[in-house]
Formats: structure tokens, C-alpha cells, sequence
């Protein structure tokens, strides 16, 4: 017992060594730390042989071409220039090292004309060791200064990165940082090709983006609304021609730009779009055989389902047709057609549409749709007008461009498509679908009882539908506050175009005798934007009632009592 | 030079120093001065000061520096002991001094000030305790039933104390590892050697825990979003292999403490990543060689006194060094002889000292390696 306790006592702390053996044990121990600093330090230099040599790579790739080229210029299609590059000369001081204060302020304020000598002398007394008296000094300036000889004033050769088109296309553009780094925009997603001194040739026509611009912006102050958004895309290519967002900012001051004006709203704003979702709920209907376009649903009293109870603006108490329903907008009728529709098939639509995913664009400015989660009746039932799933404007585009032109949904894209490029597509709805879908869309700018007859541009042959949507608040919807959407589709007997109006939260005006809804507020911009935009793009004007033209479309269905097929043509 | 049989002070000590280490140290000290004339103007202009002061400071702290580094490595190891154990005395006065009334730098109360120079006492401190408490040590392992490892400990307790109260977490660190250290070569036995190691990552974790900037630096160091990190190694990105040039480096204008933290990096940038491997083998060297040469070293005490010394000294530099490759958290710690610093310089002229005098070769001490007929304790 007592030797086992030893033992234990012997493991624990051991006896003495004698000094012999105690300097046996250091050096022993001494030479094993020996080898864990050896290993510390070969550490250490692979770890900087790896850092230089990572970086070395990286030094080739981007700065050695950086170091030798200007960060890359942003075109249009066209080759104009939307970002590019100036060389400016920074005058700054040092004014602990001017000996004459009062002498140098008089005599540069003579040169420059934003300063008098008085902040000239407020300036050069200040207590540090640089102060920037002027950002970009012209040439004659630079040379007037050097003339005076001043100690202790200074020149910098600097680049500083330009935006000629000032506001226009700017939320595209987006911006670049001191550093010249991308911060927004085509500049951040193409930072790295930038500024390797390559040039990025946008999809979008700098022509067409301030027509747009500048009709949206007309109609925000017409209706003292909040803000807007307009998109022209080019159906076969699915290249984005314009995209514009109200309010907007100048990238060449990004700094000054607030939140709500960096907003991007054509792409990145989610909204519930309304009734220009009927345009969709039609195609799904006659492409999957749900309904016939002469198939009459009731609409005779307002539908209950769960805790909603659906009504229409105008009610109508006899079954309508399918192209009553999306003239007329009826709410209860896209209901029934959802009903026949179903859940499944719904979803499946608007998955390939590419509503219920981000927008595969070349800006970070995008966002994922809200769509609900679960796809009950009910939700079925609010999609079929709008409600209930929310996307951007853009989304939007691309999905009236499958429903409404050639059945193929395209992805959109900010970036000029090279000739023989042939985009990524997915078939949607036949032929047939979309030509009767186009003919209804011209009945609802055509036909008196059409809610977008203010979009008509005569002669241009545009279709469209209207779309209001009530904003959601907290615990509902906001009555006051209205998204007013018109999305257009033109020419309608050979689709080319489609063209997004969106005025945010329009006011009623006695011009538009009280009414803030689509038709009074976005569909009116689509008139000038076509007949300006119209012969940008080579579209002459046509006789509607021409048999060429109206053999394009599928016109044998009834609108109202109307005996004669659309007799208002 | 000095003839073989020159007697004198001088003499003897040229003779019997190492002049590898003091080769190793001088070359330190004019690579050091180099980049600080590279750094400091920088970063005397980015907090507003005469672009020399710097320098200037610097070749001012060399003399001291040179002179105690040479005195010092003439000394005996009896007077060494006698000198530590008085200097210890009065640098822990000093560090409670700084508690009490010392300046606020950066958070903490470390700094005293001596005729216009402000001192670091626990710079000094470091070596200081690594004589006294390898003093305490041999006792305990050649004396008859001395307990010098319980003073040792004692000893270490006072000074990490006092060192938590500042806070100098570093410095904590350095202590706690030299002891840790000496008490390994003096012959600790296994199991608490085991337990050790077990139970450092234990007190990381708890300084990580409840020391709200170590769970910073830590944190900063896993999620890789540190700026001056960052900034150091993207010295590395424009230094590449060969560097921009002496002076051409642009990481000294942004980086606030690029004249002593962050030296490694603006050597990385201006003299590229060969240089930064040649100081990275300097180091190396000086490491192994005092190791080797405390091998050889007379008696336990200066076996242990000078390993321990040659640890602090590498172990420092190491922090740096991997702190500046984001290899370990960023740790602010000087790189010795090439940081600016006065007590930073001062102290790694003391430690180079120290360690040059306690493995001089001693004629007529030569220790016989395990000779039955070595008593000890003779030194």
C-alpha cells in the first residue's frame, strides 16, 4: 500500500533529479522546442510565399491591366457613351507652409472664380496640412498658378469617372466610389471587367430611355404621385431597350442621392400588379384548355371564398365571355377562370414565367418576388388578378411578352445581345394562345368599353391592359394608396414591343375627374412614348382596317351586344 | 583587432561572445532603422507631426539601446542575477507607479515618463523576471529542498497581476509563457506538462469569453473583415516578390500604427515578399542559434535564463509576423529592433544583452556534460 502510494506520488512529483540528469532533461526538452520553432517559422514563410505568389496572379489579372488602362467605358447600344472617364487636376495647399496668407488668397482668388479671397484666407489659415481649393482646374488655370509661384500650393493629376447623360439611365449605370469601385449598378456587377479597361455596351437605347423618362416623370407631376417606372423590352431578344425609374439622381453626385432616389423601382420594387395579371390568367386559360373564348362565366353577384369576398368595379349581371372578362376587368370572372385553372397548374404557369424567382439581371438592384408559400384555392383565386404575389416591373415585362408575342418567355437582359446570339427561351403558350390574348389586349385600348383607351396611339396598333392595385399596409390594404400599372404590347399584329408604365401612389386630379386609377394615370403615357419611340425603331404607322392586318388577328369573338364583330375598329 | 591574450574587459569579452547573435542583432537593428525611416515620415504626417520625429526619436533610442546591449552582454551571470533581481524590484515599482499615475495610451496604463521619454516598464519586466525566476528555478532543481518553483510562481502571480489591472493582455501572455516555459525545461513533470497544454486553449477561450477585445480581434480574425488586416495584406498584393520600391509603399498612409504594429507589412510592400523572408530567416536564425547556444551554455541557470530570453525574443517576433499574414489574430505586437518604439528597442537591446552574456564561453567554467563528478551550483 505505501509503495503504490509512492508510486502515485512519483507520477505526480517526481523526486528530485540529480543537477546531471536535471540538465539531461532541459536539453532534451530545449532541442524539442527547437523543432516546434522551426515549424512556427517554415509556417510563416509559406504563408508569405503564398500571399505573394496569390497575389501575384492577382496583380496580372487586375491592376497589371488596370495600372496600364482607364477603368472601361458603359455605351449604349448604339455606342453613345453613358459612363466614361475625364482627367482633372486637384489644386489643394498645405497651409502651414504659406508664408504669405493674405497675398496668396488675393491672388488666387483672381483664378478661381468659385472662391473669393476672403474663404480663400478662411481656407489657408486653417490648422492642417491639406485643404482642397478646387477639384477640376482647367488647363489655363493650372498654368495661371504655376505663373504666381506660390510655396506650399499644390496640383494632383487625378481621373474622375463621368456620366454624361447626367440622371438618364442612371439606377442602370449605378456609380463608383472614390476608388473607383463599383458601388451600384452595371458598375458594381461588371466591377472586375471594368476596370480592366473593358467597355460594357448596354442592351439599352439611351434614345428611348429619356422618351420614357421623361413621359413617366410628366404624368408623376400631372398626378402628384411618388414615383414611377417604365420599361421597354424587345420581346425576341429579351433585351431591355429602357428602363427607367422616378425619382431618380445624378451618379455624377451619387453621394447627394437619397435612399428613395437610389431605389431602383423597375427592378428591384416589388408591387402587386392588378389586372394586368388578367392578361396572364387568360393565356393560362386558353393554353391549358381550362376555358374557351366563347365560354360565358358568371359574374352576376359578388364570389365568396374563404374570408374574401370578390367584386367587380363595374358589375355586370350576365355571364360574360373571356374577352368581356379581360375588357370589361372583371374580377369575378378571372376568379371563375382561376377556378377551372387550378392551384397546380397556376403556380406551375407562374413558375415559368419566372415570377416566383429573382430577376436574372446584370444588376444587383434586384429582388426576390413575394408569392405565397402554400397555393391554396383562395390564392389562386387573388393571382388571377393580381394580388397576393408581388414582383417588379420587370418581371412583369418579360411575362406579358410570353403571353402577348411570339409564346416564348425570354430572360431579360441589360446587355446588348451580339448578332447570332440566340437567347435562352423557354416555350410557354402556342401561337394561337397569344394571338388571341394580343387581339384581346387591342380590344381593351379599342373598344369604347375598354379601360385603356387612353393608351390609344393611332395608327401604331397597341394592346394593352390596365392594372390598379391598392398598396398593402399593415393588416391590409391601403385604400388611398394605389400602384396604377399599363402594360402594352405593340404593334399588335406583328409584337415586337412590350412597354411598362408604372405611376406610384397618383393622386385623383379634376382632370381626370377624381379618378387615380390605371387607366386615367398610366395607360395616357403609352400614346407619346409610341409615337415618339415608333420611328426610333423604323414602325410606320397602318391602316387598322386593312385585311392584311386584320387577318393577323383573331377578331371572331363577340364584345357586349354587338352583332357585327367589333364593330368599333 | 583584439589580441587573444588581451586580458582586459574588452578583450575577454570579444573573444568569448557570440559573434554570430551579435552579427545577427546589429543587422536587425540597421534593417530596423531603414524601414522606420521608410514608415515614419508617413505616419508622423497622418497624426500630425514633424515628418522626422520619428526617425529622429529612433536613432535617439539607439544609443541607449547599443550601449545597454553591450554592457549588459559583458556582464557575469553572478552580477546578471544581482542586477535582475534589483532591476525587477524597482521595474515593478514603476508599473504600479503606472497604474496609479501613469498616461492613458490607447486604453491602457502602461507608460511612465522619464525625463521627457515615455517608458514601457513592463518591456523591461519581461526579461527581467525570465533571469530571476530561471534564478529561482535552478535553485529548486541543484539546491537542497529550496521550493523555487513556489516563488517563481509567486513572482509570476505580482506581475501578471499588476499586468490584467493596466490591461496589457500581450504582456499577460508573454509572462504566463515564460514561466510556463522554464518551469518545461526545468524539468516540470509530464503529467502537468500534459495538463498544460490542456489547459491553455481552455483560458484562451475563457479570454475570448469575458475579455471584450479579445472576442473582437478573435471574431474580426474568423470573419476575415479586420480593415488594417486587410490593408496588410494587400501590402503583400503590391509588393509581390520584389517589392514597389523603398518609399514607393502605400499601405504606411493608411495604416495608423504602420511604424511599430504593422511594420512587416510595409517591409512586404516596399521591399516585397524575398525581403520579408530574409528578416523572416534573421529571425529564424537568431532563434536556433541561441538555442544552440544555450545548449552549450554553463549550468543550468544560463541554460534556462537564455533559452527562455531567446523564446520571448522569437516568440514575439513570430506574433508579429503571423499577425501581418493574418495567420493568427491581430495581436499588437512589436517586431524586436525593427518597430519603432523606445521601450520596445530598449527592451530587445536587454534581451540580446542578456542572452550574448549568459552564453559567452567561460574559460575554466566549461560545463562537463554529464559528469558524475559536477556538483552544480558553482557558477
Amino acid at each position: 500500500m505505501r509503495q503504490l502510494l509512492a508510486k502515485l506520488r512519483n507520477l505526480v512529483w517526481p523526486a528530485r533529479p540529480d543537477p546531471a540528469k536535471s540538465r539531461r532533461i532541459a536539453e532534451v526538452r530545449l532541442v524539442f522546442c527547437g523543432f516546434i520553432a522551426v515549424a512556427i517559422i517554415g509556417t510563416i514563410g509559406t504563408r508569405i510565399v503564398g500571399l505573394a505568389e496569390a497575389h501575384t496572379n492577382l496583380r496580372l489579372a487586375v491592376h497589371g491591366q488596370a495600372a496600364s488602362a482607364m477603368r472601361g467605358r458603359i455605351l449604349d447600344r448604339e455606342g453613345r457613351l453613358l459612363a466614361g472617364n475625364l482627367p482633372i487636376t486637384v489644386l489643394h495647399a498645405n497651409p502651414s507652409e504659406i508664408m504669405n496668407v493674405n497675398a496668396a488668397a488675393t491672388s488666387l482668388a483672381a483664378i478661381l472664380p468659385h472662391h473669393n479671397s476672403a474663404d480663400l484666407r478662411a481656407l489657408l489659415s486653417k490648422k492642417t496640412k491639406y485643404v482642397e481649393l478646387d477639384r477640376q482646374l482647367s488647363p489655363k488655370q493650372h498654368a495661371a498658378i504655376l505663373e504666381l509661384g506660390i510655396p506650399g500650393v499644390y496640383f494632383a493629376k487625378g481621373m474622375t469617372r463621368i456620366y454624361p447623360r447626367g440622371q438618364t439611365a442612371a439606377h442602370i449605370l449605378g456609380a463608383v466610389d472614390t476608388d473607383h469601385i463599383g458601388i451600384a449598378g452595371i458598375e458594381k456587377s461588371f466591377n472586375a471587367i471594368l476596370s480592366a479597361g473593358e467597355d460594357i455596351m448596354l442592351s439599352l437605347d439611351i434614345g428611348l430611355q429619356t422618351i420614357i423618362s421623361h413621359e413617366i416623370h410628366k404624368q408623376i407631376d400631372r398626378f402628384e404621385a411618388i414615383g414611377g417606372a417604365g420599361v421597354i423590352l424587345d420581346m425576341h431578344s429579351g433585351e431591355i431597350l429602357a428602363a427607367a425609374s422616378l425619382p431618380d439622381f445624378n451618379p455624377n453626385q451619387f453621394g447627394l442621392a437619397n435612399a428613395d432616389a437610389r431605389f431602383n423601382r423597375a427592378t428591384k420594387g416589388l408591387y402587386e400588379m392588378g389586372s394586368t395579371f388578367k392578361v396572364l390568367n387568360t393565356a393560362i386559360a386558353l393554353e391549358t384548355g381550362a376555358a374557351e373564348i366563347n365560354q360565358r362565366f358568371d359574374v352576376g353577384k359578388p364570389m365568396r371564398i374563404s374570408r374574401f369576398t370578390i367584386t367587380d368595379y363595374k358589375p355586370r349581371n350576365r355571364p360574360l365571355n373571356v374577352p368581356e372578362i379581360m375588357v370589361y376587368s372583371s374580377n369575378i370572372g378571372s376568379a371563375r377562370i382561376a377556378e377551372e385553372i387550378g392551384a397546380e397548374t397556376q403556380r406551375a404557369y407562374m413558375d415559368k414565367l419566372g415570377l416566383l424567382d429573382r430577376l436574372p439581371l446584370e444588376i444587383p438592384e434586384t429582388s426576390k418576388p413575394l408569392s405565397p408559400t402554400t397555393w391554396r384555392k383562395s390564392t389562386t383565386v387573388t393571382v388571377s388578378y393580381g394580388h397576393g404575389i408581388s414582383i417588379s416591373m420587370v418581371h412583369l415585362a418579360s411575362a406579358i411578352a410570353a403571353a402577348s408575342g411570339t409564346g416564348y418567355w425570354i430572360a431579360p437582359t441589360l446587355i446588348k445581345s451580339k448578332t447570332g446570339d440566340t437567347p435562352l427561351k423557354l416555350r410557354v403558350f402556342s401561337e394561337n394562345t397569344t394571338r388571341a390574348v394580343r387581339s384581346m389586349m387591342r380590344l381593351v385600348v379599342s373598344h369604347v368599353d375598354g379601360s385603356g383607351n387612353l393608351a390609344e396611339a393611332p395608327g401604331y396598333m397597341v394592346g394593352g391592359k390596365t392594372g390598379t392595385a391598392e398598396k398593402i399596409k399593415i393588416g391590409g390594404y391601403d385604400k388611398k394608396a394605389n400602384v396604377t400599372t399599363f402594360a402594352a404590347v405593340f404593334p399588335v399584329h406583328d409584337p415586337r414591343y412590350v412597354i411598362i408604365t408604372m405611376i406610384d401612389e397618383p393622386k385623383g386630379q379634376k382632370h381626370s375627374h377624381g379618378y387615380a386609377t390605371a387607366g386615367w394615370v398610366a395607360a395616357p403615357p403609352i400614346r407619346p412614348i409610341v409615337e415618339q419611340i415608333a420611328p426610333l425603331l423604323g414602325i410606320l404607322p397602318v391602316d387598322e382596317n386593312s385585311p392584311s392586318i386584320r387577318q393577323k388577328l383573331m377578331l371572331d369573338f363577340k364584345i357586349g351586344n354587338e352583332e357585327a364583330t367589333l364593330a368599333s375598329y | 583587432m583584439l589580441d587573444r591574450t588581451d586580458r582586459s574587459l574588452v578583450g575577454v569579452w570579444w573573444w568569448t561572445v557570440d559573434k554570430w547573435l551579435l552579427a545577427s542583432a546589429m543587422m536587425l537593428i540597421v534593417i530596423g532603422t531603414l524601414l522606420v525611416m521608410a514608415a515614419g515620415p508617413a505616419v508622423a504626417n497622418l497624426i500630425q507631426l514633424s515628418s522626422q520625429h520619428f526617425i529622429i526619436r529612433q536613432l535617439i533610442y539607439l544609443v541607449p539601446t547599443l550601449g545597454l546591449m553591450i554592457a549588459v552582454s559583458m556582464l557575469e551571470p553572478r552580477t546578471i542575477r544581482a542586477c535582475a533581481l534589483v532591476g525587477l524590484a524597482v521595474i515593478i515599482g514603476l508599473m504600479i507607479m503606472a497604474i496609479v499615475m501613469g498616461s492613458e495610451v490607447k486604453g491602457a496604463t502602461r507608460w511612465v515618463s522619464i525625463a521627457g521619454f515615455s517608458l514601457q516598464p513592463s518591456e523591461l519586466a519581461k526579461p527581467l523576471f525570465a533571469i530571476v525566476s530561471a534564478w529561482l528555478l535552478k535553485l529548486w532543481r541543484e539546491g537542497q529542498d529550496f521550493p523555487g518553483w513556489a516563488y517563481a510562481t509567486a513572482l509570476l502571480g505580482i506581475i501578471v497581476a499588476i499586468l490584467v489591472a493596466q490591461p496589457d493582455i500581450g504582456m499577460t501572455l508573454m509572462m504566463l509563457l515564460t514561466w510556463g516555459f522554464q518551469m518545461f525545461l526545468a524539468g516540470m513533470p509530464m503529467l502537468f506538462v500534459i495538463g498544460g497544454v490542456l489547459v491553455a486553449p481552455a483560458l484562451f477561450y475563457l479570454a475570448y469569453l469575458y475579455l471584450p477585445h479579445v472576442t473582437l480581434r478573435v471574431d474580426k480574425f474568423f470573419e476575415g473583415g479586420s480593415w488594417q488586416v486587410e490593408r496588410a495584406m494587400e501590402s503583400f498584393a503590391t509588393g509581390g516578390y520584389l517589392g514597389v520600391g523603398p518609399g514607393d509603399g502605400r499601405v504606411k498612409l493608411h495604416l495608423p500604427d504602420a511604424h511599430s504594429d504593422f511594420i512587416f507589412a510595409v517591409a512586404a510592400e516596399e521591399y516585397g515578399a524575398l525581403a520579408c523572408l530574409a528578416l523572416l530567416g534573421l529571425y529564424g536564425f537568431i532563434i536556433l542559434r541561441g538555442f544552440v547556444r544555450s545548449l552549450g551554455g554553463d549550468g543550468l541557470f544560463c541554460l534556462i535564463a537564455s533559452a527562455s530570453l531567446v523564446m520571448q525574443f522569437g516568440v514575439q517576433a513570430c506574433i508579429h509576423m503571423a499577425s501581418s499574414v493574418n495567420l493568427i489574430p491581430t495581436k499588437g505586437m512589436t517586431l524586436p529592433f525593427i518597430s519603432y518604439g523606445g521601450s520596445s528597442l530598449l527592451a530587445s537591446g536587454l534581451t540580446i544583452g542578456l542572452i550574448l552574456a549568459l552564453t559567452r564561453k567561460r574559460v575554466g567554467h566549461k560545463y562537463i556534460p554529464r559528469g558524475p563528478a559536477h556538483t552544480g551550483g558553482a557558477a
